[in-house]
């Protein structure tokens, strides 16, 4: 990501970018059987990104 | 031959022996006997150590008329899951990626095996690189049930615990990261210990992943577990721990999560074992682990990241060589993120937290094992009351919290299902206090088997 766009506040990567990105690394790799444990992986990952464990700099 | 024999506990050999009613050399043999007949349909074994075997028997048979007595597992045939290092035979770890390998040196385990004199009589079947619950994922081909060979034996370490109850061996040795010791003890109705985090060494052992492994004992009964998993500590005991007093016990039960989703056999098992042991005059309470709901995405990211990392190499090198379902779990590893890992460690000292203060008050934690029992090969998913589930995300539930968090737990036989398949009910202990959770164990076996057990005694 190039620092201008950093300037310009555009946002990280989501679950959901992340997980499209890594779906269409699996094809472009020729790993289809990949794809449903990538979308089993996305679905922990956004629960563990909600957890109330999660530490805040701002807190 | 005499099938019975196989069928002796340590304990029970242990008393034979030093009565000189029974050799090394007789049970090794039985046991080789019961290998070579049953093998071929149960698949339990990757590689059979027989000429070692025997010459190991022969030795502690010398030992023992000489008065060396190494303790109570002398002469006692053991067998490895294949993921320990024995010196000059290959550790497969059930997989192609290991094609030509042959150990250099003893894992330390071993060791203290051989020390205590037991006899190493093969390396058994495992799901491959101890990476799933079933073992039916090996480049041998899936190891079977004894009670329904149409049934996994669970995994990862399904040829220990089938080794165990065909008789090809009194205890095995296996690991456990996410439940792969108490799952298939639990699948084929054998107790089996994981010990508290760190306790056993590590090294010489292919690792699944180093933040969650363990290796422990599948064995016949507790008493037996002691005796093994002393052992593998280079601390043979001559006697194992005496029970605590049942009566005054104080067991918690966490129903919320842990309860949800049972098999109706399996609940029943349960809750029948709950009902002895309350008739004994344990004290059961209800407990809940409140973070229980992100058990699963913490466990996920651990072990996947932690496995992706050691086969990254020979997963860009030689993916090829590995079981599909396999190769593509550990791919999925490689793109778990940083933060998110770092996030799951978090998660696990909430987890830790949170079983340490349930124990506070209680000598232990009951919950049953497995939801489901043994699943036939092949299968994605179970019903389970009434609901479709998947095996793996069963399998795994109730066990591998224990692994995030490192207390010791136990798996100890409840009983069958309707269809004659094992039940297991699972006992946890304060981390570092797994001799305590033994004396529990010891206390509460006969009333969650339902079978009243013989008077315990080593060279009696």
């Amino acid at each position: 990501m190039s620092n201008n766009n950093i300037c310009r506040g555009e946002s990280l990567m989501t679950v959901e970018e992340w997980l499209q990105s890594a779906l269409a690394d699996a094809d472009r790799r020729g790993l289809p059987a990949l794809k449903p444990i990538l979308e089993a992986l996305a679905k922990a990952t956004k629960a563990l990104r909600a957890a109330d464990f999660n530490e805040d700099a701002s807190r | 031959m005499d099938t019975a024999l196989t069928q002796l506990t340590i304990e029970e050999f242990g008393r034979k022996l030093r009565k000189r009613k029974i050799t090394a050399e007789q049970l090794t043999e039985e046991c080789l006997h019961r290998i070579d007949a049953d093998n071929p349909r149960l698949n339990a074994f990757i590689t059979v150590m027989a000429d070692e075997a025997r010459r190991q028997a022969r030795e502690a048979d010398r030992e023992v008329a000489a008065g060396h007595d190494r303790g109570p597992l002398h002469g006692v045939p053991i067998s490895i899951k294949d993921l320990i290092d024995i010196r000059g035979i290959p550790t497969t770890a059930a997989s192609r990626v290991r094609e030509g390998h042959v150990a250099e040196r003893d894992a330390p385990s071993i060791v203290h095996l051989r020390q205590a004199g037991a006899v190493l009589i093969g390396k058994t079947n495992l799901h491959e690189f101890a990476f799933g619950t079933t073992s039916e994922d090996s480049a041998f081909g899936p190891a079977r049930n004894p009670h329904d060979p149409s049934r996994s034996p669970g995994g990862s370490s399904g040829g220990s615990a089938a080794s165990i109850v065909a008789g090809m061996a009194l205890a095995s040795i296996g690991s456990d990261t996410g439940g792969s010791i108490r799952i298939p003890a639990a699948a084929c109705g054998t107790v089996g210990l994981k010990p508290s985090h760190g306790e056993v060494s590590l090294e010489g052992v292919v690792p699944m992943s180093r933040t969650l492994d363990h290796i422990g004992p599948l064995t016949q009964t507790v008493t037996d577990a002691a005796l093994v998993y002393h052992a593998l500590l280079g601390d043979p005991v001559t006697m194992p721990p005496a029970p605590m007093p049942v009566s005054g016990l104080r067991l918690a039960v966490a129903r919320e999560y842990f309860c949800d989703i049972l098999d109706v056999d399996v609940r029943a098992r349960f809750e029948a074992s709950l009902d002895r042991l309350r008739t004994a005059g344990v004290r059961v309470d209800e407990i809940e682990i409140h973070h229980a709901a992100d058990i699963v995405p913490i466990y996920f990211h651990i072990s996947f990241a932690d496995a992706a990392t050691y086969h990254a190499a020979t997963l860009a090198t030689m993916g090829d060589r590995y079981t599909e379902s396999v190769r593509s779990r550990l791919e999925a590893g490689l793109y778990i993120q940083a933060q998110d890992y770092v996030r799951a460690l978090a998660g696990r000292e909430v987890l830790r937290r949170e079983v340490d203060a349930a124990l506070a008050q209680h000598d232990a934690l009951l919950l049953p094992t497995m939801p489901i029992a043994a699943p036939p090969i092949g299968a994605t998913t179970v019903m389970v009351a009434g609901s479709e589930q998947p095996v793996r995300g069963m399998m795994l539930r109730l066990t591998q919290l224990f692994n995030v968090t490192g207390h010791p737990a136990l798996a100890v036989p409840c009983g069958t299902t309707s269809a004659g398949l094992p039940c297991s009910v699972q006992l946890v202990g304060c981390r570092m206090q797994t001799d305590a959770l033994l004396r529990v164990a010891l206390a509460c076996e006969p009333y969650i088997t339902g079978v009243p057990l013989p008077r315990s005694g080593i060279g009696g």
